[in-house]
């Protein structure tokens, strides 16, 4: 199974990437995320009019 | 390697994307090569420790959104759960706020060893039992759950002890480009926003790791 976690903060790991060397951003999609304004939620499935998600559960 | 998931307690996806995680660790071969950790990120940071709403109250209050919309928004999340095989997860009904005290409560577990174990019982009890989680008192009942000592761990989060631990948690995430949780980061150099399908992290697991090797070779 997994290596148990160690006190390490997550410092070290921002730190280990660094500012200046941004992560690669492997996102699909920009759904499915919260953020202090809100929830982005789902694309309807067959839903060919558009693509966007739409913002409406702001906080959970 | 590392892999990294930045979440809040009462995020709506992050529940999710925890369990897909889950999922796809089981499906990544090399699972046992990796040291997976959660870290903390507070969505609500800037309301009141203590306080709470019920969900639908919080959506007018704060956010000006009429019951419908709020019961909608809510709805479709859950039924992604239900999609995932979660056995209850409740958006709609339950009560949110800052959830500062949930992650002090992780990091007194971390400190015990319990690190795992804290963060799936949090999310459990949260989403699953819709368990509170705005006062001391709150996680005795939950350290049992984890293993660890109730009255130290009531302790620890009255006293607000892992405090600054949580917040440099949150920094980092934000340090990193993180706009909101989840947010994955898988070897310090790939990132995954929101709660990705568990193909797609399967996929930037093996994608880190083969890279890795490379890098090694």
């Amino acid at each position: 199974m997994n290596r148990p976690p160690t006190q390490e903060s997550a410092s070290a790991v921002a730190e280990a990437a660094g500012p200046l060397s941004p992560l690669t951003d492997l996102t699909t999609s920009s759904q499915n995320l919260c953020g202090p304004d809100g929830c982005v939620l789902p694309v309807p499935p067959h839903d060919d009019t558009s693509t966007k998600s739409k913002t409406g559960d702001p906080t959970t | 390697m590392d892999v990294d998931l930045w979440a809040d307690v009462v995020c709506s996806w992050c529940g999710i994307a925890q369990r897909r995680l889950r999922t796809a660790l089981d499906r990544f071969p090399q699972a046992e090569h990796l040291r997976v950790r959660h870290h903390s990120f507070l969505l609500l940071a800037n309301e009141s420790v203590g306080r709470s709403w019920q969900f639908e109250a919080y959506m007018q209050e704060r956010r000006g959104l009429t019951a419908a919309a709020a019961a909608q928004s809510a709805s479709q999340i859950e039924q992604v759960a239900t999609g995932d095989g979660h056995r209850a997860y409740h958006v709609l009904g339950n009560h949110i706020g800052n959830s500062s005290l949930a992650h002090e409560f992780a990091a007194h577990a971390t400190a015990q060893g319990r690190h795992a174990e804290a963060w799936s019982v949090l999310f459990n009890a949260y989403f699953a039992d819709q368990a509170p989680l705005w006062d001391a008192d709150d996680f005795a009942d939950l350290a049992r759950r984890v293993g660890i000592d109730p009255d130290a761990a009531v302790a620890a989060v009255r006293h607000r002890r892992h405090r600054r631990e949580v917040e440099e948690d949150h920094t980092a995430a934000v340090t990193l480009g993180a706009q909101g949780v989840p947010f994955l980061v898988i070897d310090g150099r790939y990132g995954l926003s929101g709660a990705q399908p568990v193909d797609v992290i399967v996929d930037a697991l093996h994608r880190a790791w083969n890279e890795r090797a490379e890098d090694q070779a």
